[in-house]
């Protein structure tokens, strides 16, 4: 059995078929141990732009081949990758047939965003995390920002995504986010507040999530000043396939009787069905889901819609078309805050708002030769994100539309040139800030030099213009640089170094409500965009099969910092750009399975350590003082225990206590320890799950006079037809 | 495989084990007893050099040691901004165990240097607005758990100390062995009244417990002329109130009429010597409200 393990079996066979004047490459991807057929396993020819994905059969074709050798990779999340040599003729479709070995720990990823094209993770000069699906179903998780909770350095503030510290938190949402969210690469901010809507689609549809941390802005221009976060979308399968999950879970009574405001039970339930096929050359791929909870606490319920479909058409020609929409609708009640300490679960407020968000793409992909790609996109998105205080009806839905034309060209075996130019424009109307045109244009390339088998360079340039139509003109050089070095097998030192840019948004710099209104905003137009430089450095090692580790420095320098200065005695304040602020900081991931296959180990350290670097008299801030909501420590602890079908896990977050909040300072405010506990039980196609999310009933802030969510109890099954 | 269940219900049971002996805290509770109010910055915007301002609470005074004796709020956000003209105010709640407390008060700091009780800008039931001056205690108990409007006026005239004054007090008489703590206060005007005591222009505690003959002291104040400057003694018994002047810089052969002393930045007064009498006790000495020794 074990030798099963030990070596995989791989056959190769070739026949000759009839083709065109090129020949393809076609196969079947299994797993070693069951022979399962794996879907969404990445194939790709090294040395060129040719790949694929394999199917629910675990099928794949790659077209347009020219005869010659080749090195074919195939890897998937969960297995060691595997290599092979093939021979593809002219006219005739050589097959190949590999089994993957399961591994432990996901070792072998490929991964999309940190060079904006196929690359190793091991080998990535910049620090990319990677979430799969298996680890957000597993987690049960339902957002997309709770599925970024177990990466080092990542934390949430409220709603706002914390990437090494960049952000930090704003009253209402109403500050633009510092992380830039994409869906399928596709920037997806908010036009007029530049805010990430993290809940835009289901997680059920997300095949994995990609976090760049550090400099992006360099490949996805304003928004990624510390981070970019991709999340990418499942693509459909070539026979028909259905799945479902459906949870429904129940709220424990709050820890401290006094806080007990209801005598009801207080429960949610969330139902995600997908349907996907393949009609002729059209695949196709619909999924809805539903989400609704009474809350737990006065004001807290919600429900929440959600369609999404995506449709890929192959064409003959080695080209593609893909159409991707998703629509969110969520309405709920808004807890702007606690009455006082005795009653943490009561408020006062009694807003409801929506949140309705649509974005969709339109990309064409095409292959002219294996040495040369294109690609084309048409990007639309139209969000209206709900505020409280009846402003919600003062806003129209904030247009974006952008469109990119990107090119790789690979003019020798071991360069990889990427150059394109995108194109982006915001329309946006509110009384607050009225009406306002932006547009952006900017060129970019990047080069991804591979040395030597050991050396790797990644360099890249680009130049935005941002243009406030009547207005302004902003314009910023953002390049990047990065290599990677594998000194020692399983060893791999890594650096990048980048600045990044955000201009302010709209609503950042024009949005001013009138005297005696309950929010008071204060417009300022002079502010300046903000910048950053930011430098990593780091140690990947991999310590056999079943153990694997990473070790990064950074230090990050953030110039103009664009944060809302709160108003003396009233709600409100003026967006400002703040004094120089530096954030340094040490993470530490390691991944472990042992006793055969059964015991198994996750963490995730983060030491960060925030300074502003002088005095301001306008925002208050002294020089030395620690950035408000940046915990020094946060930690993420995952042990699992699998005994046949079944598996215990735990989770363990814990974040150190802000040591500067902006809007209560005089608050009590204490460490987040929370702890998650699930059985996981599989049964054929179907896997059940039993959670306790918060076990021990901790009460913490996540933000002032908001208290984190009571003990609650989830019971959820799942399968895939 | 049937050998392996053991195995595996045993490393469950540890797991589980595990995780019943560990003892979690609860985080937040609701908060038994506390302190709210407002604070208003009056005077601003305050100098550059002002590191940081926040609010203690203590239930004695001076406290004997800062890190134990007081709590400390974390830095008040406070309005820099000198185009500023609105008021400055801002809300604060502090935890507090049941207890009286002798004194809220807002105290700042420079950079690099520590917290000192003398910094005060303002003080709970000192409201310049108002006239009033004597400092209020807060009582906690169980029926009274939140003492709500406990608002502070903060100053920031009370940070400005350019100069110093220093000089060495001489104690006559019986030491008082009840004795609690000395101010050493300066004033711009002499004091017609016990009220008017609290309204000084700077002060120094003095920590002085057990007997001693005299006691050298250095105080930081503003430039300007002090036409007062005074020693007070408070005993154990008696609150903030209460407290008595026991001596005071006096003229040249006149036991009854205050000296002043003058002070800029370059220029600091030193030699400000005088006698602080025990016997002058219980009521206190007297003194004269005629300025300077009685010339025109």
């Amino acid at each position: 059995m074990s030798h099963k393990f030990l070596f995989c079996i791989l056959l190769i066979f070739t026949s000759v078929v009839f083709s065109q004047s090129t020949g393809k490459i076609a196969g079947v991807i299994t797993d070693a141990e069951t022979g399962a057929p794996l879907l969404g396993a990445n194939v790709q020819v090294t040395q060129t732009l040719l790949g694929a994905v394999t199917d629910v059969n675990g099928r794949f074709v790659i077209r347009q081949m020219p005869p010659g050798l080749y090195l074919v990779r195939v890897s998937y999340i969960g297995y060691h990758s595997e290599q092979a040599r093939i021979r593809v003729q002219r006219d005739s479709t050589s097959q190949i047939q590999v089994a993957l070995r399961p591994s432990p720990i996901p070792f072998d990823q490929v991964i999309a965003t940190g060079a904006r094209q196929q690359e190793d993770l091991q080998r990535a000069a910049n620090s990319v995390a990677v979430i799969a699906s298996s680890e957000i179903r597993r987690r049960d998780r339902l957002r997309i920002d709770e599925s970024l909770q177990s990466i080092a350095g990542v934390n949430l503030v409220g709603e706002n995504v914390n990437v090494r510290g960049g952000s930090g938190y704003t009253l209402l949402g109403l500050g633009a986010s510092r992380v830039l969210l994409l869906i399928d690469d596709v920037p997806v901010l908010t036009s007029d507040l530049g805010r990430a809507n993290w809940d835009i689609l289901p997680v059920t549809e997300v095949e994995r999530i990609e976090v760049l941390k550090g400099a992006a802005s360099v490949l996805y221009g304003a928004g990624g000043i510390s981070g970019v976060v991709n999340v990418l979308t499942r693509r459909p399968t070539s026979t028909p396939s259905f799945s479902f999950r459906q949870s429904v879970g129940v709220y424990d009574d709050p820890s401290v009787e006094l806080w007990r405001w209801t005598n009801r039970t207080l429960y949610y339930y969330r139902t995600d069905a997908s349907f996907s096929n393949t009609f002729r050359r059209l695949g196709l791929r619909l999924a809805v889901s539903r989400h609704e909870s009474t809350g737990d606490r006065e004001n807290g319920e919600f429900r929440r819609w959600y369609f999404t479909g995506k449709a890929v058409h192959n064409f003959p020609d080695n080209s593609e078309l893909s159409l991707f929409v998703t629509y969110s609708r969520d309405a709920r009640g808004f807890f702007l805050q606690w009455n006082d300490q005795d009653n943490a679960l009561r408020t006062m407020f009694r807003d409801r708002i929506n949140v309705d968000g649509v974005a969709a793409s339109l990309i064409y992909k095409k292959l002219f030769s294996s040495k040369f790609s294109t690609k084309a996109r048409l990007s639309y998105n139209a969000q209206v994100i709900g505020l409280p205080f009846n402003l919600t009806k003062d806003f129209k839905p904030a247009l974006g539309l952008s469109g990119e034309v990107q090119g790789n060209w690979l003019p020798h075996p071991d360069h990889s040139l990427l150059f394109g130019v995108d194109y982006k424009r915001d329309d946006v109307e509110s009384k607050y800030y009225g009406t306002h045109n932006s547009q952006a244009i900017s060129p970019y390339f990047q080069e991804l030099w591979t040395i030597s088998q050991i050396w790797q360079l990644h360099a890249g340039l680009r130049y935005d213009t941002y243009v406030v139509v009547g207005d302004s003109v902003e314009t910023q050089l953002s390049p990047k640089l990065g290599a990677s070095y594998n000194f020692l097998p399983g060893s791999i030192l890594h650096f990048s170094f980048g600045r990044g840019f955000r201009v302010p948004s709209i609503a950042e710099r024009f949005s001013e409500t009138p005297p005696g209104t309950n929010v008071r905003i204060i417009s300022n137009p002079d502010l300046q965009p903000e910048r950053s430089t930011l430098f990593d450095a780091g140690l990947r090692q991999r310590l056999g099969e079943n153990l694997s580790a990473e070790v990064t420095a950074f230090w990050n320098k953030y110039d103009y910092l664009i944060e809302l200065a709160q108003l003396r005695g009233q709600l409100g304040g003026q967006f400002r750009n703040y004094p120089p602020a530096r954030i340094r900081g040490l993470e530490a991931e390691i991944k472990a399975r042992g006793w055969k296959n059964r015991l198994g180990l996750e963490a995730a350290l983060t030491w960060m350590d925030s300074e502003n670097l002088s005095d301001d008299d306008a925002s208050g801030l002294r020089k030395g003082q620690a950035l408000p909501y940046r915990p020094r420590f946060t930690a993420f602890v995952s042990p699992s225990f699998s005994f046949g079908p079944a598996t215990l896990e735990a989770d363990y977050r814990y974040m150190s206590r802000y040591e500067t909040v902006t809007f209560f300072p005089f608050d009590e405010r204490v460490p987040q320890k929370v702890l998650n506990l699930r059985l996981l039980y599989r049964f054929g196609r179907l896997s059940m799950q039993l959670a306790v999310k918060n076990a021990a009933n901790y009460n913490y802030t996540p933000v002032e006079r908001v208290l984190g969510e009571v003990r609650n109890f989830t019971f959820s099954i799942s399968g895939e037809f | 495989m049937r050998s392996q269940i053991p195995k595996c219900l045993s490393a469950l049971a540890f797991l589980l084990l595990l995780g019943g002996g560990c003892s979690y805290d609860h985080g937040l509770d609701p908060v038994p007893s506390r302190i709210k109010g407002m604070i208003i910055f009056e005077g601003g915007p305050p100098p550059f050099y002002v590191r940081e301002a926040r609010l203690v609470v203590a239930k004695k005074v001076p406290p004997e040691n800062f890190t134990t004796d007081v709590i400390l709020s974390d830095p008040l956000p406070f309005n820099r901004d000198a185009s500023h003209t609105g008021p400055d105010t801002v809300h604060y709640e502090v935890v507090v165990e049941p207890g009286t407390y002798a004194i809220t008060a807002i105290l700042w700091r420079r950079e690099s240097q520590a917290w000192n009780i003398a910094n005060i800008l303002g003080l709970y039931g000192v409201d310049f607005t108002k006239q009033e001056f004597t400092p209020k205690e807060v009582v906690i108990d169980k029926d009274h758990p939140v003492a709500d409007s406990v608002d502070v006026r903060a100053y920031w005239l009370f940070t400005q100390r350019d100069a110093s004054i220093s000089g060495t007090i001489n104690f006559k008489g019986a030491w008082r062995d009840d004795t609690d703590f000395f101010v050493l206060g300066f004033y711009s005007e002499i004091p017609r009244n016990q009220f008017e005591y609290l309204n000084f222009s700077s002060f120094l505690f003095v920590l002085q417990r057990a007997p001693v003959a005299s006691y050298p002291y250095s105080a930081a104040v503003n430039s300007g002329k002090y036409k007062f400057i005074a020693l007070f003694w408070k005993g154990k018994a008696s609150n903030l109130a209460d407290i008595r002047a026991i001596g005071f810089y006096r003229c040249a052969g006149d036991s009854l009429l205050p000296a002043s002393a003058e002070t800029s930045a370059n220029t600091p007064a030193a030699q400000i010597n005088f006698d602080a009498n025990f016997a002058t006790l219980p009521g206190g000495i007297h003194f004269s409200a005629v300025e300077n020794c009685g010339q025109p």
